[in-house]
């Protein structure tokens, strides 16, 4: 890609787990251990990067919440 | 679906490896076709290096293809007490360490998404045994083999455009003789008079910039989607949004590698700094928002 408004490009955190995480294909097996604590851990990294000021907002939601709403899901 | 003699073979020349001591199990990576050169799986195996989960005992762990009718699953051994949601949370205490991991999984798929197409697997999905994840693969060759057809030569890219608020409104109130008028009425009012028109503004002016950011949008998806193959909105996170810009499109672009500079074109004029509009620009990636398993049609 040239410069210009790919100029800025930076791979950022955020795309990355916005794919690797949220996208892609899961193929379900008949004993597919599709891990249950991938999503917490996507909330977690969701904290661990967020733009400061939302971080009161987000720390918030204790680990257990995030937990039981994982659960329940 | 029935098994056909080419799937057969395939069984009988696979053997079929379970987990050694209950313990390890599968990694998947992701799926592409059947026949990738060893060098490819040689330099991609090298990008796991640094992967993060330990392999199980005596297990080097190298990546291996997984072969199935036409389609090939690019897996590696793991011990599945890696994959606990409290040894996950425990990683989680470190974000260099998940971070580590995460793109460790991408570097994985991006090596091979470098040498021929690639169905990017979801991160952190492992199979306890190699039959279920052929006989899942022999249920979706059909529908997956077109789509690693369409996603040869092909890349993602990721797109943030952020609208400057305060420019676009002033433009929503240029192009707004009824507003303007309302504008000039509320300064020159008293202040009795001049509360109410002041509520009445704030709402028509809220409304009409909302408006007009979400044609703004719908504009520049359209513009981006028209020299793409394929375009996919994705929710942009709340609170994404600073002081004075607001984030008013997420999406994803599937692009032919050839159309890049065509692309670049198109996105320089849509994210226009003289109309108070930005891009963030990430890619390539490889084809993850693009890799869709039809379940329906495997049944």
């Amino acid at each position: 890609m040239s410069d210009s408004a790919f100029g800025a490009q930076e791979v950022t955190m955020l795309d990355l787990l916005d794919r690797v995480i949220d996208h892609g294909v899961v193929l379900a097996g008949d004993v597919t251990i599709s891990v249950a604590g991938v999503d917490l851990v996507y909330l977690g990294l969701r904290v661990l990067l967020a733009p400061v000021e939302r971080l009161p907002e987000l720390m918030n939601r204790t680990a257990e919440e995030e937990r039981r709403e994982v659960l329940c899901a | 679906m029935a098994t056909t003699a080419a799937d057969a073979r395939t069984e009988a020349t696979t053997p079929v490896e379970t987990a050694r001591d209950g313990a390890s199990g599968w990694y998947l990576y992701g799926i592409t076709r059947r026949g990738a050169r060893a060098t490819t799986l040689e330099e991609a195996d090298a990008q796991t290096a640094d992967a993060g989960f330990a392999a199980p005992p005596g297990d080097d762990a190298p990546l291996q293809l997984l072969e199935c009718g036409g389609l090939a699953a690019v897996v590696r051994p793991v011990l599945m007490a890696d994959f606990t949601p409290a040894v996950l949370q425990q990683r989680l205490r470190s974000a260099s360490g998940m971070e580590a991991i995460v793109r460790s999984h991408n570097r994985v798929v991006e090596a091979i998404h470098a040498q021929q197409a690639i169905l990017p697997a979801r991160f952190g999905v492992v199979y306890a045994d190699t039959r279920d994840i052929q006989s899942a693969l022999r249920s979706v060759c059909d529908s997956l083999l077109p789509q690693l057809h369409r996603l040869e030569g092909c890349d993602e890219w990721a797109l943030h455009l952020y609208a400057n608020r305060a420019a676009v409104r002033e433009r929503v109130v240029a192009g707004n003789p009824a507003l303007a008028r309302l504008r000039e009425e509320f300064v020159a009012a008293r202040p009795g008079r001049a509360y109410f028109l002041e509520r009445q503004l704030r709402e028509e002016l809220e409304g009409a910039t909302r408006q007009a950011l979400a044609t703004l949008a719908r504009n520049a998806f359209d513009r981006l989607t028209a020299v793409a193959i394929a375009g996919q909105v994705n929710p942009a996170a709340a609170g994404a949004d600073s002081a004075t810009e607001v984030e008013i499109l997420r999406a994803a672009f599937l692009l032919a590698r050839d159309d890049a500079e065509r692309f670049d074109a198109e996105l320089c004029s849509v994210a226009d700094a003289s109309e108070g509009i930005r891009c963030e620009c990430s890619g390539p990636w490889p084809p993850y928002s693009f890799a869709v398993v039809d379940t329906e049609a495997a049944q």
